[in-house]
């Protein structure tokens, strides 16, 4: 993942959550997270990076650093196929 | 691998530790993720995926889907975890396996298939929509405890799907999300739904007398939901750790036991 991608995901984050004190570790359901603001902030994040990601995404990696990961493999020109791993 | 699988970690050699839960519906609680990333090295770690909610699974066909696609790998089973909820379909699971090759199994929390965490769900769901919905959206919460005392738990799960969608639809709506948002999660509610309801179909008692428990401290959570005469005899032995059960699964003492009952436990 792209430092930039990884700012942008975590300004999101600290957006949404109303919180300064984030990093790309922080978890999106454990900082006040719950699935309205995931569905609000994965439109937001489609609008900054063209990435449709489902709400499946964000449960699975629910991390700026995890759901990059996720962002990069759907932006990608030649998508590599789904990884074993959940991020 | 297959869609019924998610691979936690890729361990050496080609044993699997199968690990039974509802990870993705969006949640405080720890999950078998936090826990594996806490053990470092060891086996592989298979977390079961849901089903797809078109079909409304019951728990023996979310058992026979999971089950198929280990028998299809070829590989040998070491132990099978579960928690919560997910430790009725682990008890399941391992039975299935067991008919085969002996496993392990070990719970986290072990909660039974009942209609409590269904309904738990659908008052977090109007909680959480109910701000942008039109007054009146938590009047669902009253239906849905009606449903509980007159349905089945299959039939309480399509109600509550229902019920969720009266709330989501409108909130969502007002939110400026658009149809395929909204479908999106209320597809992740229907599985959820769907699974927590399987549970009630499954009998896993049997199985559990067999197994190790690690429990949270939480009152009314996992062993601590038994009365006393139903706790004795319910699994072989137990761990009583002082955390919580949101945060059972990223603490470092449950993650160094699981690892231990998985490396030592004999198998049944």
């Amino acid at each position: 993942m792209t430092e930039d991608l990884e700012s942008v995901l975590l300004a999101l984050w600290r957006e949404t959550l109303s919180h300064d004190d984030l990093d790309a570790d922080s978890n999106f359901f454990v900082h006040g997270g719950h699935s309205l603001l995931g569905l609000v902030m994965l439109e937001r994040v489609q609008e900054l990076t063209g990435a449709d990601l489902p709400l499946a995404d964000l449960f699975e990696c629910p991390t700026p650093a995890r759901l990059g990961e996720r962002v990069r493999a759907a932006t990608a020109d030649d998508p590599a196929p789904a990884p074993d791993s959940p991020c | 691998m297959s869609p019924a699988w998610t691979a936690l970690r890729d361990g050496p050699g080609s044993e699997l530790v199968l690990a039974c839960d509802f990870a993705t519906a969006g949640r405080r609680i720890a999950t078998f993720a936090d826990l594996v990333a806490l053990t470092g090295d060891g086996p592989t770690v298979w977390e079961s995926a849901p089903a797809p909610p078109a079909g409304s699974p019951d728990g023996d066909a979310q058992v026979a889907r999971w089950a198929e696609a280990v028998r299809a790998s070829g590989r040998p089973v070491r132990a099978v975890l579960g928690f919560c909820t997910g430790a009725v379909y682990a008890a399941a699971l391992a039975a299935e396996i067991s008919r085969s090759q002996p496993t392990r199994l070990i719970l986290l929390d072990p909660e039974p298939g009942d209609a409590r965490p269904m309904l738990a769900f659908h008052r977090e769901v109007v909680a959480r929509f109910a701000a942008l919905a039109p007054p009146g959206a938590a009047d669902t919460l009253a239906a849905a405890e009606a449903a509980a005392t007159e349905d089945d738990l299959t039939t309480l799960a399509e109600r509550l799907v229902a019920l969720c969608a009266e709330v989501v639809e409108p909130a969502c709506a007002n939110a400026g999300l658009g149809a395929a948002r909204t479908a999106d999660y209320l597809d992740v509610a229907a599985s959820y739904l769907h699974w927590l309801a399987g549970a009630g179909s499954l009998r896993p008692r049997p199985s559990w007398t067999t197994a190790s428990a690690i429990n949270s401290s939480t009152p009314g959570s996992g062993l601590l939901g038994f009365s006393p005469a139903e706790r004795a005899g319910l699994v072989a032995d137990a761990v009583h750790l002082d955390v919580s059960h949101e945060d059972l699964m990223r603490t470092p003492e449950a993650a160094r036991t699981t690892a231990r009952l998985v490396r030592e436990k004999e198998p049944t």
